[in-house]
């Protein structure tokens, strides 16, 4: 290739770059991918602290109903988690371009522990500090941004379940600790 | 090329296409069975002729062609795998190892040779990609051999309704029969004779079940009813060219809801299951082939048999203790003899469940 060519070929594939980069904008509406986890995690945490609050704490407090993990057979309420994981779930079928999960490093369900390098990192700083943790990652070849929102423990259930359960790695959670933490991941 | 060669050229080639395409254009038949590239799996053998329903024109298996028929049966079963478990990008290296949100990783068709009973074509270590540290977590689980996961009887890739932890502790130290075991069933009453065609008009939800169980499946794909002596299991031979739909069992001249819960069935099936049903304390105790087969009326037949664990906790428990029925479901000699008499199998679970109750208690309590 001669030099002349060289020069064009950077050129053009500057010029697609910077159009497709545009083009990424201009889908989320010139958001910043931090400014779209915040957006996001703000709802989860509003929905997610209704339910708590507003039917579970609610009708539990009321002796109404119980909230267990096993709700169906139960015939009882899910718990918060469990409901902010079938959302998730929900949000994962339908390829937005966005994921979320709840994590812990000291989950009851081991499948929920942190398993990418980032999420080990991010978790333990976040539950160190109590701050927003980002960074970039890549997975499976395709690149995301990750930012990770501690998740304290706001109401006394939070504490007293977790600490009872027999599968849980601890037992000392006190009200207001970070437990674990909302890891929400933006495809770049 | 000389003209004889260009000649015989094209009239093999035109001759191989017809021979190898033309079944494509002739909708469903037998003519596509040349195109069968190894023996089709014991649940879908009956559609093996309908290559569309499994798969898309030069699209291969696509994932909706299983959730199609088998979707409503995971939802219900609260699949403890379901793709939108496995799907998040955290998970792309386990992904990369195993890609569980595929059905066809682990259910592969036409290849019965290193197909399990289950379905299963997947190594039987499977789990370990996953949760090959379980040993960490449950120390009674350290030793136990990688592929007796989901064949031990303790858990399912899938179902977990009757298996999970919390579940067997409910059931901890109930007896073999239960003392709030419902009475025998009184025998059904006659219901009035209806036509084959009326069927459907008013039996709906029946009809559709019947469609989905291995009687009437290959019907709903539009192959044509299904005959007894096309079946893999044993059949009686005199029955081999009774073809199956609601009359088959229902009468078309009367509907005798005791003939269709046990003496239709036995009137074709031939294995020793079957055979040995009529002298059980079950079948003296009025119950029938129905009453475990098809639940309060579930026409699918299929339904509560995958996995065995459905059948364990929606009509096994009414009457047994959960342990009896852990250890019944595993003693294949006992399931041959039709569950009549105590089995010679036991499945450790609900011990290792009392075990680490103690153990967490006590752990607890030293700690506070």
């Amino acid at each position: 290739m001669t030099r002349f060519q060289q020069m064009v070929t950077i050129l053009v594939t500057t010029a697609a770059a910077a159009c497709g980069g545009g083009e990424k904008k201009a889908e989320r509406g010139g958001l910043s991918p931090r400014k779209m986890t915040d957006g996001l995690y703000a709802v989860m945490a509003a929905d997610r602290a209704v339910y708590t609050k507003q039917v579970v704490n609610r009708l539990t407090g009321e002796k109404v109903i119980k909230a267990t993990e096993h709700f169906e057979d139960d015939k009882s309420l899910p718990l918060p988690a469990q409901m902010f994981r079938m959302g998730s779930e929900q949000v994962q079928q339908q390829n937005l371009g966005f994921t979320y999960a709840l994590l812990s490093p000291w989950p009851i369900n081991k499948q929920n522990a942190p398993v990418t390098a980032l999420e080990k990192k991010g978790l333990a700083q976040v539950t160190e500090t109590g701050e927003v943790f980002t960074g970039e990652e890549t997975l499976g070849g395709k690149k995301y941004f990750t930012a990770i929102y501690p998740d304290k423990a706001t109401v006394e259930a939070c504490v007293s379940c977790h600490n009872d359960n027999a599968d849980s790695p601890r037992d000392d959670f006190k009200l207001g600790d970070v437990m674990g933490g909302v890891v929400i991941r933006v495809s770049l | 090329m000389s003209r004889a060669r260009l000649v015989l050229f094209l009239a093999v080639t035109a001759t191989l296409g017809v021979y190898l395409g033309l079944p494509f254009f002739q909708g469903r038949g037998g003519a596509k069975r040349r195109h069968l590239p190894g023996v089709s799996s014991d649940g879908h053998y009956q559609l093996e002729l309908s290559c569309e329903s499994c798969h898309t024109p030069f699209g291969g298996v696509e994932q909706k062609a299983c959730v199609g028929c088998h979707g409503g049966e995971l939802e219900a079963g609260k699949d403890s795998h379901a793709e939108s478990k496995l799907a998040d990008p955290r998970n792309a290296d386990r992904l990369d190892a195993l890609d569980a949100r595929s059905c066809t990783t682990c259910h592969a068709e036409h290849e019965r040779e290193r197909t399990t009973r289950g379905g299963v074509s997947a190594p039987g270590d499977l789990c370990g990609v996953c949760h090959g540290g379980i040993a960490e977590e449950r120390p009674s689980h350290a030793g136990l051999e990688p592929t007796s996961c989901a064949t031990s009887g303790c858990h399912n890739f899938h179902d977990n309704r009757g298996l999970y932890e919390s579940f067997l502790a409910q059931h901890l130290g109930e007896p073999a029969l239960l003392p709030s075991a419902p009475p025998p069933p009184a025998p059904p009453a006659k219901a009035a004779p209806a036509e084959h065609d009326d069927c459907r008009g008013c039996h709906e939800k029946q009809a559709e079940g019947f469609g989905q169980g291995r009687h009437g499946m290959r019907h709903a794909a539009g192959l044509g009813l299904m005959r007894a002596g096309e079946a893999r299991l044993p059949m009686r031979a005199e029955a081999a060219e009774r073809t199956l739909d609601c009359s088959t069992c229902h009468d078309g001249h009367g509907t005798d809801l005791r003939k269709a819960a046990t003496d239709a069935c036995l009137g074709c099936h031939d294995d020793e299951h079957s055979r040995a049903f009529p002298a059980t304390s079950h079948a003296a105790g009025g119950l029938t082939c129905a009453s475990c087969h098809m639940p309060g009326g579930e026409h699918n037949q299929s339904a509560n048999l995958r996995p065995t664990s459905k059948m364990g906790r929606d009509v096994c428990q009414s009457c047994h203790g959960l342990g009896l029925v852990l250890d019944a479901r595993a003693d294949e000699a006992l399931f041959r003899k039709n569950f009549d008499g105590p089995p010679a199998v036991h499945v450790r679970s609900l011990e290792m469940v009392e075990e680490r109750l103690k153990t967490t208690q006590k752990r607890k309590k030293e700690q506070r």
